[in-house]
């Protein structure tokens, strides 16, 4: 009788231990079919997400052409006054996005003598291509720019209107490109932009990979740029600059808008008309966002250059703190 | 599918259908709240499709619907608690993730506070830049995952009876 149920006991522990066993096996299946069909049908989903594929080549218009005299003129010769006048509209508080980005503070990269500016940004990046709007205006009060190119944001990423230091490689899928044509008796810029495909959206790479790629290409200024940039652990993304002494995380103004309609919206030629004679919320925002970056370079030489004279100027200077 | 037999089952509760609407809702805000913090200047642009972030939201509400209601229906109170902390979990990486255009100020202001350097806060971003939908699409799996998980452990210690979950007496 005790052996019948010993048996009988032995028997049900076996088969609850089955029935463990089918069930883990059963659920690891399940879970590995679920991640089978998740993985299959993941492209045609992505697919479908993305939506239709952009019209390349008709919102890409005049990539990489260089600027035509009348244009290159709106950066290089904008007349002070709109930079003081934005400043001081910055300065009593009617433009709502400038001055988000938190600055820091380094030792300026000295080359040949001068402070630098140094930039890492990404032609796919859309603050990058905002941004350098402000950038060009900034930089031109202390040098001039011989050439600069039309350009677009990725795609995928606003596919904002914009310049380009120099001609971008919008069809590799990973490349760097260092330098522009700018000259300056005050400071010297040193850009940094990552590429990649135009057609896709933001991308970007780490900052040892532009550790290699500043070593391999072998100038010296850039070495330097980039081992700065690792040193400081201040990275949070793209566009990053150094303004002398002073660390901008991201872009110092957003100008996104003219009130009307988005930069995503504007044709260059919009833009340029807007820069030449400022009217609206988005070029008080671009000379609002080109005083600030003055005002660190100012700070970082001793108001030394003709254009640290400006009240405004000054005055960002005093209450920013640079 | 018993794990299906119980998902039906759960939510033939009208509290449990209400529940989760309103959790979807707060984690939809969440997302939004995060991918804001994000922002430059108040400017926020997203490339995540806004179909995965309700996805994530609705996902993520379902599997906090399933651990509340399943805590009277378990006997593991910290498994219950530790798939609705993993709701929230998704929804924030979610919200960090879609909010990751050219820059990552949250993670990287985190990623700097443990000790972390610039290289490896760039090499985060680069990663979440190139597979930024990949990982959306994954914190999806993820919360499907772990309610099948729960729902197949709820087996253990509660029944169907006349369509209705109930708790089995130990």
């Amino acid at each position: 009788m005790a052996t019948t149920k010993h048996q009988a006991q032995s028997a049900q522990k076996k088969l609850e231990k089955a029935i463990r066993t089918v069930k883990i096996i059963s659920t690891t299946a399940l879970i590995i079919g679920i991640l089978a069909i998740v993985i299959a049908a993941y492209p045609l989903v992505s697919g479908l997400l993305a939506g239709p594929a952009p019209n390349f080549g008709h919102t890409l218009a005049g990539i990489n052409t260089p600027l035509t005299p009348a244009q290159l003129a709106v950066i290089n010769n904008a007349s002070n006054s709109y930079f003081e006048q934005a400043g001081e509209m910055y300065l009593n508080h009617s433009l709502p996005n400038v001055g988000g980005a938190s600055v820091s503070r380094t030792n300026s990269l000295v080359v040949n003598g001068k402070p630098s500016v140094i930039y890492l940004g990404a032609t796919s990046c859309i603050y990058c291509g905002e941004n350098r709007w402000a950038m060009a205006l900034a930089l031109s009060r202390f040098g001039q720019f011989g050439t600069l190119y039309t350009g677009y944001s990725a795609l995928g990423d606003g596919d904002v209107p914009t310049i380009y230091w120099s001609p971008a490689l919008y069809n590799t899928s990973s490349a760097t490109t260092f330098g522009s044509n700018y000259t300056s008796s005050y400071i010297n810029f040193l850009p940094i932009e990552y590429q990649s495909k135009i057609t896709l959206g933001f991308q970007v790479q780490s900052i040892p990979y532009f550790q290699q790629q500043a070593q391999a290409n072998g100038n010296g200024a850039y070495i330097n740029a980039t081992n700065l940039i690792a040193q400081l652990n201040t990275f949070q993304g793209t566009p990053y600059t150094i303004w002398g002494r002073d660390i901008v995380p991201g872009a110092d103004a957003i100008a996104f808008t003219n009130g009307n309609t988005t930069i995503m919206n504007m044709t260059h030629a919009q833009i340029y008309a807007q820069l030449a004679n400022p009217d609206n919320q988005f070029s008080w925002t671009q000379y609002a966002g080109a005083d600030l970056y003055i005002a660190m370079v100012c700070s970082s030489m001793g108001n030394t250059p003709p254009i640290c004279s400006l009240p405004a100027i000054q005055g960002i200077e005093r209450v920013s703190g640079f | 599918m018993r794990a299906f037999e119980y998902f039906k089952a759960l939510f033939r509760s009208k509290a449990a259908v209400a529940t989760t609407a309103i959790f979807s809702i707060g984690y939809y805000l969440l997302i939004e709240y995060v991918i804001n913090l994000n922002a430059t200047n108040g400017f926020v642009f997203v490339t995540t499709p806004q179909v995965l972030i309700y996805l994530l939201a609705f996902t993520s509400a379902i599997l906090l619907t399933i651990s509340i209601h399943s805590i009277r229906l378990s006997f593991s109170k910290l498994e219950t608690e530790l798939d609705g902390v993993a709701s929230v979990v998704t929804s924030l990486f979610g919200g960090i993730i879609a909010g990751c255009n050219c820059a990552v100020p949250i993670l990287a202001s985190i990623m700097y506070l443990f000790a972390l350097d610039a290289a490896t806060v760039s090499t985060v971003l680069s990663f979440i830049s190139s597979y930024q939908l990949e990982l959306f699409s994954l914190l999806i799996v993820l919360n499907l995952l772990i309610s099948y998980h729960h729902l197949s452990t709820l087996s253990r210690t509660c029944t169907i009876k006349k369509g209705r979950l109930v708790r089995l007496k130990k």
